[in-house]
């Protein structure tokens, strides 16, 4: 057994780790919402304080685009330059699905051990 | 007063201060570095960067607002640095720091074709080693086998050209700080002086000078060899029109009776003309691809490409096939009167003394 160590335990490294991987569902649940562009996304994610940097969503909607769970078309916009307007697929739609039920199994896990925990205290 | 410049950013127009505009390039510079093993990494940097331009534009910065500093500072934060956007976006931390190795040529390191120090890259030794082993094993039994070898694995590992490429022949991306601890271990690897190390630098110094031997001497022997290549394809080329020539003026050029009367037999049949003029092919593309081929190396011509290559290549194959076929049905259709025309001849011209046989039936 090593000994305990004196270091700090981060909280935002904790907090980061939760976030780390999950991201993908709430994304994939934003498009699967309504077609959407990322500025729109980013907006919705720092609502629901689910986002630290904006620049995170880039690479994770290249991936799921990667993939084929989204896809974009260009979008023409008055205020400038066209933008990407990413949809869900067929393929992202049941995907969705599979994480929205294992997400529903999961919260309710873990609720309950709040629960329990509020309980004994 | 400070000094601007205009840059395009996301298909639009800014104007930028000079500092922030360092600064910018930086910060985009190193994201590009992050993503430098991703096959989307060009989208995710252009994603990013119309991203940031949408901040300025929303920040009231354009062509007559410069971007500031600050600008950039504040645009860093939301957007987040390479490390936080890699550090939230992958699904395994350990996933940024190592990709998949893969055996490729090193472009920047070679002596021959650059097969050593991929093989050292794979394995993550000094490629001075690897020539080494190289080196010595020519001098030993195996190196009969060794060299074909050396030459197969340059036909067939890629050369690894792209900055991605070249990542994934290490093993690692290199980050900034990656680059940064290089830089330490190249600048203290002057002053340690262990015994194994300077000999690594005198090995490095004699496989340069071998190399540039190599390429030398490498250099006139393939002149040669395409002078020569060139030399036998045109005499080739040119005896074969002349041969097929005289064959197809048969009846007027001076030939033996023996062999001109089969000859001009053969040539009025279309069997046996589909023979002649596909044999002439099987024989003188060769000998064109041989002059095609010397000329390239010699005038550095571009007279032959993979696609003239390719369309020879199968002419040559049909023309085999039809001369095979053709020549098959030919004698399966003459052959009887062939041989009891020539099969004599060859006997006198032979002197045969077992003359008591009665080849001489007419034709």
């Amino acid at each position: 057994m090593t000994e305990p160590t004196n270091a700090t335990y981060s909280l935002e490294n904790a907090k980061s780790q939760m976030r780390k991987g999950f991201l993908e569902f709430p994304v994939l649940l934003l498009i699967a919402t309504e077609s959407t562009y990322a500025p729109d996304i980013l907006t919705s994610l720092k609502k629901a304080n689910l986002l630290v940097v904006e620049g995170t969503i880039y690479p994770l909607l290249s991936r799921l685009r990667k993939f084929n769970l989204v896809t974009y078309c260009w979008e023409e916009s008055k205020s400038g330059p066209p933008r990407k307007m990413y949809t869900i697929t067929d393929k992202g739609k049941v995907v969705v699905e599979e994480l929205q039920t294992s997400f529903k199994e999961f919260t309710t896990s873990i609720n309950s051990l709040i629960k329990n925990y509020e309980k004994n205290n | 007063m400070k000094k601007i410049t205009n840059i395009t950013l996301g298909k639009r127009i800014f104007a930028i201060e000079i500092a922030a505009h360092d600064e910018l390039e930086t910060y985009l510079k190193s994201i590009e570095t992050r993503f430098a093993g991703d096959a989307d990494k060009d989208e995710i940097a252009s994603d990013i960067e119309t991203a940031i331009a949408e901040k300025l534009t929303a920040m009231g910065r354009g062509s007559d607002s410069a971007i500031t500093r600050e600008d950039i500072e504040v645009i860093v934060k939301e957007m987040g640095t390479a490390e936080e956007v890699v550090g939230e976006a992958e699904e395994q931390p350990t996933a940024a720091t190592t990709t998949k190795r893969k055996l490729y040529r090193d472009s920047e390191d070679k002596i021959i074709g650059g097969v050593a120090s991929g093989i050292a890259q794979y394995l993550g030794v000094d490629p001075v080693w690897v020539r080494l082993f190289f080196v010595l094993a020519v001098f030993t039994f195996v190196g009969i086998i060794l060299i074909p070898i050396y030459l197969l694995l340059w036909l067939f590992i890629p050369l690894a050209s792209t900055t991605a490429e070249r990542f994934s022949m290490r093993g690692s991306r290199v980050t900034l700080d990656e680059l940064k601890s290089q830089v330490k271990e190249m600048v203290g690897n002057e002053t340690t002086n262990s015994g194994i190390e300077r000999l690594t630098v005198v090995l490095k110094r004699v496989f340069l000078w071998l190399g540039t031997v190599l390429r030398s001497v490498w250099a006139v022997t393939r002149s040669v060899l395409a002078a020569l290549l060139f030399l036998v394809g045109l005499l080739g080329a040119i005896g074969l029109t002349s041969m097929y020539l005289i064959f197809l003026l048969a009846d007027k050029a001076w030939l033996a009776e023996g062999m001109r009367i089969p000859l001009e037999q053969a040539l009025s049949t279309p069997l046996g003309f589909a023979f002649f003029l596909a044999s002439f092919l099987v024989f003188f593309i060769p000998a064109l691809v041989a002059i095609l081929i010397g000329a390239l190396i010699l005038f550095k011509s571009r007279m032959l490409g993979v696609g003239k290559l390719l369309l020879l290549g199968s002419i040559w194959l049909i023309a085999l096939v039809t001369s095979i076929t053709a020549s098959a049905l030919y004698l399966d259709k003459y052959g009887t009167e062939i041989k009891d025309y020539i099969g004599p001849q060859i006997y006198e011209f032979a002197d045969w003394r077992e003359r008591d046989i009665d080849y001489h039936k007419p034709f």
